[in-house]
This record gives C-alpha cells, structure tokens and sequence, in this order.
C-alpha cells in the first residue's frame, strides 16, 4: 500500500475517512503537489483541519443562552389565558378586550351570575371560534400575547 | 464523545426546556455551525450572527426534531439556510460580494508545521475570494461535500435537492474554483 493518498480516494471519501486522509494530506508536500495537479480545487478540503478561533465560540454560546427564555414560562400562559377564556365564556362570563368586539354571546341564563374578568390585551391578532353545544354557547378567544 | 444515545438525551432534555442541557448541546455543535456558515457567508462576525441566529431558532423548534432522523443533517439545513438567506439580503442578485485580501485572515490556522499553518491561511483568503463568483447553492453544496466532507446523499438531504443536482451543482463549482486557480494561482498545480 502507498503511503502517499490517491486524490481520488480523497475526492469519494467522506466523514472521519476523509478527515485522516486530509491530515495527511495537510502535511505531507508530495501528497497536496499530487493533489493539486489532480484538481487543485481538492485544496480546499483542508479548511475542514482549521479550527474556529475558541473565542468565537465562545461569544456564540454566550450570546445564545443570554437570549433564550425557558419555553415554560410562556406557553402555559397561553394555555392558561385561552382555557380560562373558555370556561368563563361558557359559564356565561363576560371578557372584555378593548379594541376586540367578540360575537354577542346569548345570555345563558339568569340564575348565572355575571362576572367580568380584565384582560389586557396582548400584540398579536386575536382568533375567536364561536359554537353552540346544546343550550351552551362556546366563545373560545386565542391571542399568544394575552395576559390574564 | 458522545453517542447518538447520549446525543438524544441532550437533545429530549434541551427539548423539555432544559438550558443547561441545551447549553451542552450549544457547545457541541458551535465549530460546525459557525465553520460552515463563515465558508458560506465569508466573514467571521457574520458567520457569528448567523450562527446566533441557527441556535436561537434551534431553540424554539428543537421539540419538533423527529429523534428517528439524524440531528446534524438537521442542523447543517438550518445552517445553510440561514447563511444563503443571510448572503441573498446582502448581496444583490442572490451572488456574494467579493472579499477584502484579508478576509481569511480570521480564521485560526491549526497545527501542526508552520508551512502548513502559511499554506492555510493563503488556501482560506483564496477559497472567500474565488469563491464569491459561485451561486449561493453552489457554494453551499462544496462546503458541505467538500469541506465539511458530507455524502452526496446527506448533502442532497440537506438542501432537500437530488443527487444529482448536488453532482451538477458540485461539477459546476470546482469547475469554476478549478479554472480561477489555474488563472490566478498558477504555480499550485
């Protein structure tokens, strides 16, 4: 076996393969001369062997985790706010949005007492899903930004 | 090292909202991640951005991530897409800006050998400033199979293309590497 590298081995190698080849290639002058006169595009390869500066890196991975939030915090907030939006609206509650004019909700009936929940109204569109179930009436409001 | 088994663990955890797992996984893929984006987009402040941007999203989407699937196809997608999307608001008509001479200069030059280490560094100035007259898709499809050393399967899984537009697209851009060299840099070959 020749303890040179064929270029053409090193064109259809890939992965961890390809990485020993190029490390040879990388020091050894016959080896990126036969290269070269192969294609010398294939030179190109061995900027896989030069590392990142590690202070790149680092400034990459502390910018990223000053600027994630738990996924927690948010989403059952939204769960919360749109559930809650339900079973008042059912239960014949009115919510009140300013700037939002929900579908008249029929009064369910007298025995119910009212109540008014405040809401304050988030940035994003509000979606509303409207249906009867029987003698109860089901408003549903969406709105990822509401707050309770 | 890690295995795919500990991988998808870091991966379920960071899935779940963990930030140090999450952390971890950061840290494992960081070099990936900024390498390809800087030999796309051809600068290391960019290429930082870029990858900023990948692991925020990584983030927000990561339990969407189907654990059949394998992770790095996955990020390298989310990477080249956002290099190219990053280049085609840069630049007009979705083609790069040529690079300063010292463009490259940027990039640390590894062991072992100081000609090894001079040889490298004239090899990356030459890649950003050859390869800025390559197409986006070229240039993302030689970085992937010829730089980060991808198969021609996984490289056509990435940019979601087949195979053989990943073999054209190839054929195309070492062409044009090929031709500049032997025009500008006679003396490599």
């Amino acid at each position: 076996m020749s303890p040179h590298v064929d270029p053409r081995e090193l064109d259809d190698a890939s992965g961890e393969a390809r990485r020993v080849l190029l490390e040879h290639v990388a020091a050894c002058r016959a080896c990126r001369a036969a290269a070269a006169a192969y294609d010398p595009s294939l030179l190109f390869a061995l900027l896989a062997l030069a590392p990142v500066p590690a202070a790149v890196l680092d400034a990459v991975s502390q910018d990223v985790l000053r600027r994630i939030e738990p996924p927690s915090r948010r989403a059952p907030l939204r769960a919360v706010a749109a559930a809650a939006a339900v079973v008042a609206l059912a239960s014949g509650v009115s919510i009140f949005l300013p700037g939002f004019e929900p579908t008249p909700v029929t009064p369910l009936a007298a025995v119910v007492p009212r109540a008014d929940v405040d809401v304050a109204p988030g940035g994003a569109v509000s979606q509303v899903v409207d249906f009867t179930v029987g003698d109860t009436q089901v408003v549903m409001v969406y709105n990822a930004e509401l707050q309770l | 090292m890690r295995d795919d088994l500990d991988l998808n663990e870091l991966i379920r955890s960071a899935a779940r909202g963990d930030q140090r797992a999450f952390e971890d996984l950061v840290v494992l893929k960081r070099e990936r991640v900024v390498r390809t984006a800087f030999q796309i987009v051809g600068d290391m402040e960019d290429a930082r951005d870029v990858a900023q941007g990948v692991f925020l999203r990584l983030w927000r989407v990561l339990q969407r991530f189907d654990l059949e699937r394998r992770f790095d196809t996955w990020l390298y997608r989310i990477t080249v897409n956002a290099a190219i999307d990053f280049i085609r608001d840069r630049g007009p008509k979705g083609f790069l800006q040529p690079l300063p001479e010292d463009a490259g200069d940027r990039l640390a030059s590894a062991q072992p050998g100081p000609d090894v280490v001079v040889d490298r560094e004239r090899l990356q100035k030459t890649f950003l400033r050859l390869a800025a007259a390559l197409a986006p898709k070229q240039r993302a499809v030689f970085v992937l199979k010829e730089i980060e050393g991808l198969d021609t399967d996984e490289v056509a899984r990435v940019l979601d293309i087949s195979e053989s537009t990943v073999r054209n697209h190839l054929h195309q851009a070492r062409r044009i590497l090929r031709e500049a060299i032997r025009r500008e840099h006679p003396e490599w070959s």
